[in-house]
């Protein structure tokens, strides 16, 4: 489904360039929930803009479906693939009310039942219909992140790219979240690609997790690995350590 | 004398659509310690500590029969006064780092500013301080860091950046919104130790919000828990496994483990007298 091959990106900067991605090759089946852990600033947003088409100029292969990226506009692959970033101030438009963010990717794709869709989005992430003429700033930060998961998954995708989906969700809503990324997966054949600092939520959803460090992949681990403590990184160590520790 | 002292904060936001009674009749007092305020996502948790600083929209209507910063009546501060305190006193680490910094100016900058206004430094000593506190938080190569925009760094790097920022001017109290939601386990341990440190060396007083029950369980001392505005349970931090309130209750439950994976995680049928029932044992 998703396939990347020998992927570097070298971030263009005031003199010189700083190489943020380096080597990275991941395989995600279809149908399969792939998670991302690793350091802060290890590239694992990185990969998603690459493969989202924010990040341009960066070497090596990426093909979602068997098509190189490289060849599919923009559009062509927000129909497969679909986006919640990490930062759920920055996603949403700050002039724009809960209805119109909910409403503009139907209007384009121009899709029928827009108010069905927008009410059954709405449902699945836990809100309803009384937040669609407020604003942004009017949320609360958890409020403000499903009203994104909520815009993703509107257009029936292939693919999600999750950033960080549950981290600024409170515990139960985190659950409600996981119970409803889990469900969709099964029920929709949905391909996740996902990033999370917290290996309880990746052990929870994700049947393999690639560790980053520094910019590469140090190894590629099965959940049950994981769970067990079979892991040869000493970085994967030391997180596995934490989590263990905190539980 | 208490540090902070609130006794039944309301806060009211006007919208088109109406009132929204967003904080209930909220009251506790912090010391010298760290309070944790958990809660679920809409609770008020953000709103309570907006508050204190005045730092709600101006339509929002925040009454309260005390709001008390040790001897100083917050209620009656001016505009000029509640400033001041903001700059020197009480300091707020908001729950979204990257729109607290400011976007045409590099964080090393922006560091450097600061602790050249707060130490009467020159340039050139801001500059090495700056890197000095980027290193402190773990930033790998400060440096490069120095010189990026907030658009340029990754998540977890704003917040270490805004908690940098927060504990230059040595506030008395510091109220952290979320400060730690997007770092990994091991960056998130090495910025609690540095907090931890600071609060220590100063004698600051914290107010941590989260919604991370295992981490407020080990890293603070107390926890209020809101729901629906208001707080329905005041508990010491390492009886919270021990939690009377359904609620809270719930919430230890609806945790993912790594040890214990159940394919669906129990979530809660929330109850109307949650809001009003007496659950102390
Ligand atoms: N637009 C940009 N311009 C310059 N450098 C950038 C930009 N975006 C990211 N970087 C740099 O690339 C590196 C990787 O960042 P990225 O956001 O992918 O990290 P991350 O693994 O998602 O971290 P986190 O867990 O903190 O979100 C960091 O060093 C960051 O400073
Ligand atoms: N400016 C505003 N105008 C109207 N309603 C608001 C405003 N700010 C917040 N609210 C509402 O007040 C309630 C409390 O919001 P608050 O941001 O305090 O929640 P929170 O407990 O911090 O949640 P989270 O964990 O999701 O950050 C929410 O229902 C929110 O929608
Ligand atoms: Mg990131
Ligand atoms: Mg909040």
């Amino acid at each position: 489904m998703i396939a990347i091959e020998s992927l570097s990106f070298d971030m263009p900067g005031a003199g010189k360039s700083k190489r943020i991605l380096n080597d990275i090759n991941i395989h995600v089946g279809r149908g399969e929930c792939f998670g991302l852990v690793g350091e802060s600033g290890s590239g694992k947003t990185s990969i998603l803009k690459c493969l989202a088409g924010q990040f341009k100029g960066w070497e090596g292969g990426i093909a979602v479906q068997g098509k190189s990226i490289a060849d599919t506009s923009l559009k062509e692959r927000s129909n497969t693939m679909q986006m919640v970033f990490q930062d759920p101030y920055g996603a949403l438009h700050p002039r724009h009310t809960i209805r119109k963010i909910l409403n503009e990717p139907l209007a384009i794709k121009g899709l029928p039942d827009k108010a069905e869709r927008i009410h059954k989005a709405l449902k699945d992430v836990g809100l309803d219909e009384s937040f669609l003429p407020r604003y942004p700033h009017q949320l609360s930060g958890g409020q403000r992140q499903r009203v994104a998961i909520a815009r993703a998954i509107i257009l029936d995708p292939d693919i999600i790219l999750l950033d960080e989906p549950t981290s600024a969700l409170d515990v139960s809503v985190q659950a409600e979240i996981l119970n409803l990324l889990a469900s969709l997966h099964h029920r929709r054949q949905l391909t996740y690609l996902m990033v999370s600092h917290d290996l309880g939520v990746i052990a929870h959803l994700c049947e393999r997790v690639a560790v980053m460090k520094a910019g590469e992949v140090v190894e590629v681990v099965a959940r049950e690995d994981l769970i067990e403590g079979n892991v040869t990184h000493n970085y994967t160590q030391s997180l596995l350590q934490h989590a263990f520790s905190r539980e | 004398m208490d540090v902070l002292a609130i006794e039944n904060l309301n806060v009211t936001f006007r919208t088109d659509e109406g009132i929204k009674h967003a904080v209930r009749d909220v009251s506790f007092t912090l010391n010298n310690e760290k309070l944790a305020i958990v809660g679920e996502s809409g609770s008020g948790k953000s709103t309570v500590g907006k508050a204190i600083l005045r730092l709600n929209p101006p339509s929002t209507l925040v009454t309260a029969d005390a709001l008390r910063f040790g001897e100083t009546d917050l209620l009656a501060c001016n505009e000029k006064a509640i400033r001041a305190i903001r700059g020197q006193h009480i300091s707020m680490i908001m729950q979204d780092p990257k729109f607290s910094l400011n976007p045409v100016m590099t964080v090393g900058e922006q560091i450097a500013e600061a602790l050249s206004v707060h130490r009467r430094i020159s340039k050139r000593e801001a500059r090495l301080a700056a890197l000095e506190m980027l290193k402190e938080v773990s930033i790998a190569d400060p440096e490069h860091v120095y010189g990026q925009y907030p658009h340029e760094i990754s998540g977890g790097m704003g917040q270490r950046i805004m908690i940098a920022m927060m504990v230059i001017p040595e506030p008395d109290i510091i109220i952290a919104d979320e400060p730690t939601s997007a770092l990994d386990v091991s960056v998130q341990q090495d910025v609690l130790n540095i907090l931890t440190r600071l609060i220590e060396k100063k004698n600051i007083s914290l107010i941590f919000i989260s919604h991370d029950l295992n981490l407020v369980k080990k890293f603070c001392d107390h926890v209020l828990v809101m729901y629906g505005g208001r707080v329905v349970e005041s508990i010491r931090a390492d009886a919270l496994s021990n939690a009377s309130h359904p609620y809270t209750r719930g919430l230890m439950e609806s945790l993912p483990s790594l040890r214990h994976r159940r394919d669906v995680l129990p979530v809660m049928t929330r109850d109307q007298n949650w809001l009003t029932q007496d659950y102390t044992p």
